[in-house]
């Protein structure tokens, strides 16, 4: 039988294993610590840095950025947003008369929709507000469909420096840097008195046209148009001569003529100005007072009233504030009609004519 | 084949260019009727009343320059004082107009060049909520809210205060913050980090190096915001009942008093001359520098 040979197997020290194992475990932390500091302040040391200065940076960024943004913002708040919200609050209100110390005094309280169901009373068959209407769309229409093409070929016409062009410029913007009230009175008296007077020197006697009832909206639009060529003609022709040169000259070699030029090339890549004005012009149909007061102060007849006139004047007639919530109710009933037909006029303009990248 | 196009090009019929001749006989009575309107108001304006009574259109028989001096008496707003009623005559309109018009347009340009600068340079999620209110405002008719306007200048105590309209006006809504937004935007951001190399913090960078690169655009703003406040008469009327400003008195003279034709057309020579001046000096600086996106978004 074979002997068989055994491993001769030392039985480990005890002690000596337990200090071997704690020694290799604190050489083992005390190693997993330096290499983590080497990681923060060697190695990663610009980093660290690096990163504490753009934090800094970041924040001087914002604490100037917001240090001057409060107060225009807190301006916003008060007269644009809380205008509105009391615009809102003050049209479900009415003035009603009490004494405070035996002094009468108004005040507002609620009214619930009183003022709203007066507005829309107006609509019905003695209603003022279809006149209303028709005036503030007429005037839209002048000034969009008559004003703003002109407005265009002044502008085309400075653009392409064709004769007097710089001359042409200053003349278009003498009107609307002259206070209303001047160029009001001067054209009252030239649209009222000059036909009259060339009437006379054939013999013919007739009215003072600003004085037909039937005239005078009509005149007042020919005022707007008149005056309405400053901001945008500079505005268009500014937007014209964006327009790159090499497209134009490419224009000129393929024979286009001057309008075939100003359509096809120059309206397609000015739109979004056009747009801009267009969407503008439609947002304040209700708006726009057409110059009525500066014509006819409060006195101007309601055949002739816009939607803006009409609100100014229930404003500023006499010094009490009684209409107030009334023309506040109006307001927003108005803009809650005109809201969507503004939205919807740049959706549609801006899907059938869409941007140009140039 | 490129022979050939310029032979077809050549050959094409010149159709007869009768654009640019139309505008030029458009453009031309235009000037003839704003000439002639200037040149009737002053002609008007040195008549006596009889001399304009009996020849409304033809040459002075007599000249009356002192319809001039006589505007200064005869354009005048009554105001209700602690002492009682009082009038304000066209020279203290005229200072209030100064005022009125400096501090408005002045205030409004700062606000809005500021706010339009934030917006284009910092890239926060607060600058793309601040544009979109702008064109909101823009876009979004809010009709009659003079009403609640009012109420609420009131209810601060600012109505007919100058600070209150100072106030009224610091708002940067407005079409010129667009204008100024896309002066901002198209400037490049290395001149700001140039100057933070060499140690300049942000308010050194926006006053010294961002907003001296857009000043002719600030200053053609600042004219024809000036202007148009020079020319407003229905803010004052409202706002400033106690400082009538020159437009509100003339409107006064003109619209709802009968004060004499021939001193009304001297009273609004009087007003549009400032205007005519500034605008005879600054006309290539605002006319060469507003440029205007379109509405985004």
């Amino acid at each position: 039988m074979k002997k068989q040979k055994t491993l001769k197997i030392d039985k480990p020290n005890a002690v000596a294993a337990a200090f071997g194992s704690t020694k290799r475990k604190i050489s083992g932390f005390f190693y997993d610590l330096s290499v983590k500091a080497h990681d923060k302040f060697s190695s990663n040391k610009g980093q660290g840095i690096k990163l504490a200065k753009k934090s800094v940076r970041k924040r001087n960024a914002k604490i100037f950025y917001f240090s001057l943004i409060a107060l225009p913002f807190i301006q916003f708040l008060i007269f644009y947003v809380g205008v509105n919200i009391n615009s809102i609050i003050m049209s479900f209100q009415k003035f009603t008369m009490i004494e405070i110390d035996g002094i009468p005094t108004e005040i507002l309280s609620f009214s619930g929709i009183e003022n709203y169901l007066r507005f829309f009373s107006e609509f019905g068959a003695d209603g003022i507000m279809l006149t209303l209407l028709k005036n503030s769309l007429f005037v839209f229409v002048i000034g969009t469909f008559v004003g703003t093409p002109l407005a265009l070929f002044f502008s085309y016409y400075i653009y392409k420096k064709f004769p007097l062009n710089n001359f042409f410029k200053v003349v278009l913007f003498i009107p609307s840097i002259i206070s209303t009230i001047v160029t009001v009175t001067m054209f009252s008296f030239i649209a009222g008195r000059v036909p009259v007077e060339i009437a006379k020197m054939f013999g013919v006697s007739i009215d003072n046209p600003m004085s037909n009832p039937n005239l005078r909206l009509p005149l007042v639009m020919v005022y707007n148009v008149w005056v309405s060529f400053g901001t945008s003609t500079v505005m268009y022709s500014s937007a014209m001569s964006r327009v790159p040169d090499s497209i134009v000259e490419y224009g000129k070699l393929e024979g286009l003529s001057p309008f075939k030029e100003f359509w096809y090339v120059i309206m397609p890549l000015i739109m979004q100005t056009f747009i801009t004005f267009f969407v503008v012009s439609i947002a304040s149909i209700f708006i726009n007072q057409a110059n009525l007061y500066a014509f006819f102060s409060n006195q101007a007849d309601i055949n002739i009233q816009t939607f803006g006139y009409y609100l100014f004047n229930l404003t500023k007639l006499g010094s009490t504030m009684s209409e107030f919530p009334y023309a506040a109710a109006a307001g927003i009933a108005f803009t809650v009609f005109a809201v969507p037909i503004t939205l919807g006029a740049k959706w549609a303009l801006d899907k059938f004519f869409p941007a140009v990248e140039y | 084949m490129d022979t050939i196009k310029i032979i077809n090009t050549v050959n094409k019929k010149q159709k007869p260019k009768i654009f640019m001749p139309i505008m030029l006989v458009i453009l031309i009575l235009y000037t003839l009727i704003v000439f002639g309107v200037l040149l009737l108001t002053f002609m008007t304006s040195i008549k006596t009343n009889k001399d304009f009574t009996l020849n409304m259109f033809g040459w002075p028989t007599k000249f009356a320059f002192d319809n001039y001096i006589k505007a200064f008496e005869a354009v005048k707003v009554a105001i209700n004082t602690s002492q009682g009623m009082r009038y304000v005559y066209l020279w203290e309109q005229l200072w209030n107009s100064l005022l009125y018009s400096i501090g408005c347009a002045a205030i409004s340009v700062f606000v809005q060049c500021i706010v339009a600068y934030l917006v284009a340079k910092f890239n926060f999620k607060f600058s793309k909520f601040i544009y979109f209110c702008v064109i909101l405002a823009m876009m979004l008719p809010i009709v009659g809210s003079l009403p609640a306007e009012i109420n609420m200048m009131n209810m601060l105590n600012l109505n007919n205060t100058l600070i209150g309209v100072y106030i009224k006006s610091a708002s940067f809504l407005g079409v010129y913050f667009l204008v100024f937004y896309a002066s901002f935007k198209t400037l490049s951001w290395e001149y700001a980090e140039a100057a933070e190399i060499d140690g300049a913090g942000h308010f050194t960078i926006m006053f010294k190096i961002m907003i001296p690169l857009v000043r002719s655009t600030i200053l053609a703003v600042f004219i024809l915001t000036f202007m148009s406040y020079w020319n407003d008469y229905q803010t004052p009327m409202i706002y400033l009942k106690d400082i009538p400003t020159a437009a509100v008195g003339l409107f006064n003279a003109c619209v709802a008093s009968s004060t004499l034709f021939p001193i009304q057309m001297s009273a609004c020579l009087l007003l549009f001359l400032p205007i005519l001046v500034v605008f005879m000096c600054f006309k290539n600086i605002f006319m060469g520098n507003l440029t205007l996106g379109g509405l985004k978004g």
